[in-house]
């Protein structure tokens, strides 16, 4: 809205302001008596626009250096006369003996002093830059064009850099001649000192000094790291704290546990991340933090986690928060967390070879009693010490995942689930599992699984049965010869198949399914047919049994076949020998003329169906259900009655009491004559005729002379007298089931296993050289190797046994002149 | 210079009446109800005024001395309005409804203000219109020079329009104006119209005097109208100012008697090497 009144014509502009000279000298006098009432804080009566009008002026008038230079000087002036004796009375005899080292003050008198101080210097800056910004407001013509045209700082810019040259970089009173900068960084970093012993100070204060120093530039170039802050606050800064924090690392390794050093440095790194925030400056953060981390953490780390109270401490203690704040310290400084890595594989390897040893000694203690047992020959006392040998297995076991549980509950509690950390303790479970002292991982595993296959699951719910399974799959990973592993598991998976003790077939069946998943289908494959085997045996026997029945006559003596067909490479038939035969073919044993009837039939039946197979009897694996009849004998209580028993005995121990029954009352058989009868393999009769005439309870044979071993010269009787308390009577034959081996079965388990393996890398050479067809011999080994390791690790001088083997047989010829050594695949 | 510019409502409003005002501005006789928000935004001198804890910002109250009212109103009239008279022809219609036909102008005698009916637009872009019903102001159309002879030129209504005497001048002065109030688009505007205004202006009083101010009244430094009138010297008169030494120096004494001895140069130059 415009008031007022219309002209008639624009008025030609005055001619030439140059022309028209002003008066430098009073234009000037009106400007800086308007300056000295700005500094008085007096500005409110100034005209602006005069004030601009006259700058302007003088601008426009080519005077605008002259105007520059006098500004400058005046604020000199102002700045050196005024202000800095404002700030020399601030230095108290307080203030600058805090400056010595050592001061003779206390350190409240130094506060007080300091705080003082800092406020004078804070006043002094916050007047001078509000000062200033209102001279360049009425300079602002200058700035724009003198300022621009003739490449000068801004006043503005100008006059901070005079407060610097003026007043931060003027003598203090001092005798060593300090700076006020110097003395003002002192008393900082004094003030910083104090709230690090517990003193509350006035951070907004050193704050606002601190923005002060950020704002000013060491030099006229100002380059960005050239700030008074950077350049000399920060430096002196992380000088002292580096000092600082170093001392105070070697105190606290002295006097506290690890628990206690970590709470500490954790609780120093948030407090100088937030001094930087309310303090000092952001940009300090990461550069103090590394000084924190660099004293506290990396360069105290290995004794930090040495420390009697370390790391193997808060291990043994779960101590669960200390390893979180050992985790959180060194991946501070470490990426990889090389020392708490170490710290815990070595703890894991330890307390595993512990594991180990105790199960080597659980089992060694009654092995002299296993070796003077097999000497006499006797039952029940080697079945009890390999029994306790078991027991050490699955407690072995139990212990590994016991450790493997407090592990995971560390990784996942304390270390944040931590990717490389998990590999490396996957990597000690692994080197002390397969440690090359403790060589019974593979076999104490399957051990494991057998025993809760035959006992342990009874009873239990779907999901603990898989809790167990899983457990068993956990230590499998670790396992680094799953081929031994397979041999183990083969053998007594056929046990518990043949005779019948696994509790739950789908639970066996589960357990494959899970292999399957964690192995593969090769490692299964076997373990499948296995039970595809049994399952033909099952519709085999009832085919036959209808078979029997459709052949009309109804005899009733008539024997019950139950048979099981196994295929001869699936199944580890040849663990099943129980030794000395080994060696040569199976013996044939000569049945009864009743069973090899039905033998015979068998055969006949089989072959009609299967056309081409041979069957192969194994009669040191099959089981009899026989009714036996005693002839009346006075009992304990006088009456005379006659006694039926069923009993169960193996088809050996069927083979042998059919002899007696064609035999009067009152002969007997000697060993030998029993051997030549019915051929049975030398220890194997051994140990079914312990069982039959040495085993007290099941005595159904007499043996003269009575004695714990059997001689060839012995001789047997039918025992009428037997006395049973029970109907159905089991003869056990000594040494059926599994447990662990003897040294003797292992060393053979090996070699067996060697054998395999010696198969496995000949195979996987020749893959590898038909694909490659030329190939050096380093080459081979690693492509070998990495062909092979879902299965085991073989030795490197196996597979250069194996190679050489195979040159021999002219699979492969070295490449003559080759540079390295080369081998060509011939086809 | 076709661009029309076109003020929004409420700018229009704030201009037009004093509601909501936060600042008062004076100029002479002048007075202005104005708006902080709008102003300081615009100036750094009216934002230096109303931050500097002077006079001015204690009465919320600017003095303007020692300044043209008539310029000090165009100014202001730019900052709400984003235009000043004298302006195109096409922009009367919006001028003319903001700015009240108060005097403030010298009127020209003549008018070269025409319409071209076969190419369309000739001189529509020169900026010495002004918004003015006064049926007093009689100006006779001629036909310029530089139109071509063959050409049927129609005059063009001048309703609600009339030329000035001094565009030169006034876009000139606005143009040191701009520059001592922190107004940099307001340089760029004047720096245009001056321009625009160059073809049927240049061989006036006008140009003579604006040439003399131009060289006065900004910095040295400040080559934007400088350049512009170095440009015209040698387009209009075909004379050179470089190629005589120390000249630009003088031109703040310049007057009609150079201007004409230029001119007349300029022409014997160009039938010599014609």
């Amino acid at each position: 809205m415009i008031a007022g009144r219309g002209r008639q014509r624009i008025r030609p502009p005055r001619r030439g302001l140059h022309g028209e000279e002003i008066d430098f000298e009073n234009t000037w006098a009106v400007i800086e008596s308007a300056f000295r009432e700005i500094h008085t804080k007096n500005a409110s009566r100034l005209s602006y626009e005069e004030l601009y009008r006259h700058a302007y002026r003088v601008v426009l008038k080519k005077k605008g250096e002259e105007l520059y230079k006098r500004v400058r000087d005046f604020e000199h002036g102002w700045l050196s006369n005024e202000v800095r004796g404002s700030i020399q009375a601030l230095f108290s005899p307080n203030l600058l003996a805090s400056s010595q080292a050592v001061g003779g003050t206390t350190a409240n008198e130094r506060r007080v002093a300091g705080e003082k101080f800092l406020k004078g210097l804070k006043q002094a800056w916050g007047d001078h830059q509000i000062c200033m910004s209102m001279l360049a407001d009425v300079l602002m013509y200058m700035d724009r064009v003198y300022c621009q045209d003739h490449h000068r700082p801004s006043i503005y810019t100008t006059a901070m850099i005079l407060f610097r040259d003026d007043i931060l970089n003027s003598p203090t009173s001092d005798v060593d001649g300090r700076e006020v900068l110097e003395l003002l960084n002192h008393v900082i970093l004094d003030q910083i000192q104090m709230e690090r012993d517990g003193d509350v100070i006035d951070k907004h204060l050193i704050k606002s000094c601190v923005h002060m120093l950020d704002s000013l530039h060491q030099d006229d170039i100002e380059a960005e790291d050239q700030r008074l802050y950077n350049a000399s606050f920060e430096a002196a800064y992380l000088d002292t704290s580096r000092e600082f924090y170093r001392l105070e690392a070697d105190l606290m390794l002295r006097d506290s546990d690890a628990g206690a050093y970590c709470r500490h440095t954790r609780r120093r790194i948030y407090e100088e991340e937030e001094r930087c925030r309310s303090t000092l400056l952001d940009v300090t953060q990461p550069k103090i933090q590394k000084v924190v981390e660099d004293e506290l953490i990396k360069n105290r780390i290995h004794e930090l986690v040495e420390m009697e109270s370390g790391v193997r401490f808060m291990i043994d203690n779960d101590r669960l928060d200390e390893l979180n704040l050992i985790y959180d310290l060194n991946s501070r400084v470490d990426d990889k967390k090389a020392e708490l890595m170490r710290a815990i594989q070595k703890r894991i390897v330890e307390m595993g070879t512990d594991i180990n040893n105790a199960a080597i000694a659980a089992s060694q203690a009654p092995a002299p009693a296993v070796v003077e047992a097999s000497d006499k020959g006797k039952g029940p006392l080697p079945e009890k010490s390999l029994n306790q040998q078991t027991v050490a297995a699955i407690k072995w076991v139990e212990d590994v995942l016991a450790l493997k549980d407090k592990y995971d509950t560390i990784w996942d509690k304390s270390f944040k689930q931590d990717q490389p950390l998990q590999t490396a303790l996957t990597r000690s479970f692994a080197d002390f599992i397969n440690s090359p002292t403790f060589p019974r991982s593979s076999e104490y595993i399957s051990l494991f699984i057998d025993e809760n296959m035959k006992k342990g699951i009874k009873g239990k719910t779907e999901m603990e049965v898989d809790a167990v399974l899983e457990k068993a799959i956990i230590l499998l990973r670790y396992v680094q010869d799953k081929d031994l592993f397979e041999r183990y598991y083969k053998k007594h998976l056929c046990r518990r198949l043949l005779m019948n003790k696994s509790i739950s077939n789908d639970v066996e069946k589960q357990m494959i399914s899970k292999m399957k998943i964690e192995l593969g289908n090769n490692f299964t494959l076997k373990l499948e047919s296995m039970f595809k085997d049994m399952t033909i045996s099952e519709e085999l026997t009832s085919g036959f049994k209808k078979h029997v029945e459709g052949l009309g006559e109804k005899d009733p003596k008539r024997i019950e076949l139950a048979i099981n067909v196994l295929t001869s490479m699936t199944w580890p038939l040849e663990t099943m020998d129980n030794g000395d035969d080994a060696e040569g073919h199976r013996p044939r044993c000569i049945y009864p003329p009743a069973i090899d009837r039905i033998k015979r039939g068998f055969e006949k039946y089989y072959n009609e169906k299967h056309s081409g197979r041979q069957l192969t009897w194994l009669g040191n694996m099959g089981s009899a259900d026989i009714k036996a009849v005693f002839p009346r004998v006075p009992q304990k209580d006088g009456s005379f009655k006659e006694r039926r028993h069923d009993l169960n005995v193996s088809t050996y121990g069927m083979i042998i009491l059919l002899l007696f029954n064609e035999l009067p009352a009152d002969q007997h058989l000697t060993f030998e004559e029993i051997q030549a009868q019915t051929n049975i393999p030398r220890t194997d009769l051994i140990r079914n005729l312990q069982s039959l005439a040495v085993a007290p309870k099941t005595r159904i044979l007499i043996k003269e002379p009575m004695s714990k071993d059997v001689k060839p010269s012995d001789r047997f009787t039918f025992n009428e007298g037997f006395q049973g308390k029970f109907v159905k009577i089991k003869v056990g034959v000594v040494s059926s089931g599994n447990k662990v081996e003897s040294d003797r079965e292992r060393r053979e388990t090996e070699k067996k296993n060697d054998d395999s393996r010696g198969f496995c890398i000949e195979a996987a050479v020749v893959r590898i050289m038909k694909q490659r067809k030329e190939l050096s011999h380093q080459q081979l080994v690693i492509e070998t190797l990495n062909q092979l390791v879902g299965q085991f690790k073989p030795e490197v001088g196996m597979i250069k046994k194996r190679i050489e083997s195979l040159i021999e047989r002219e699979y492969l010829e070295r490449i003559e002149g080759a540079r390295t050594d080369s081998y060509r695949y011939l086809a | 210079m076709f661009g029309l510019t076109r003020t929004p409502p409420s700018m229009q409003k704030a201009w037009d009446n004093g509601e909501y005002s936060d600042l008062k501005v004076t100029c002479g006789s002048d007075v202005y109800d104005l708006h902080k928000v709008i102003v300081c935004h615009a100036s750094s001198f009216f934002k230096g005024a109303c931050r500097f804890p002077g006079k001015e910002s204690q009465n919320s109250h600017v003095d303007i001395l020692d300044e043209d009212p008539c310029m000090v109103h165009r100014m202001l009239s730019y900052i709400y309005l984003s235009d000043y008279e004298p302006s195109t022809i096409w922009q009367m219609p919006y001028l003319s409804q903001n700015l009240d036909s108060r005097g403030l102008k010298s009127y020209s005698t003549t008018m070269h203000c025409l319409y071209g009916r076969e190419f369309g637009f000739i001189n529509s872009g020169c900026a010495c219109m002004t918004p003015s019903s006064d049926p007093s102001i009689e100006q006779t159309t001629f036909r310029p020079k530089w139109v071509p002879r063959n050409k049927e030129l129609v005059p063009m209504s001048s309703d609600g329009g009339a030329q000035v005497a001094n565009p030169l001048l006034i876009h000139a002065s606005m143009y040191a104006l701009a520059d001592r109030y922190g107004i940099p688009t307001l340089s760029e505007m004047a720096k245009g119209k001056f321009f625009d205004s160059l073809r049927d202006h240049w061989d006036s009083e006008d140009f003579v005097e604006a040439v003399a101010y131009i060289y006065s009244s900004t910095p040295d430094s400040d080559r934007g109208l400088r350049d512009t009138v170095i440009a015209a010297f040698k387009q209009y008169m075909g004379f050179n100012v470089e190629d005589v030494p120390g000249i630009e120096d003088k031109l703040h004494q310049f007057d009609t008697l150079t201007f004409m001895v230029l001119k007349e140069w300029g022409k014997r130059d160009r039938q010599r090497t014609g």
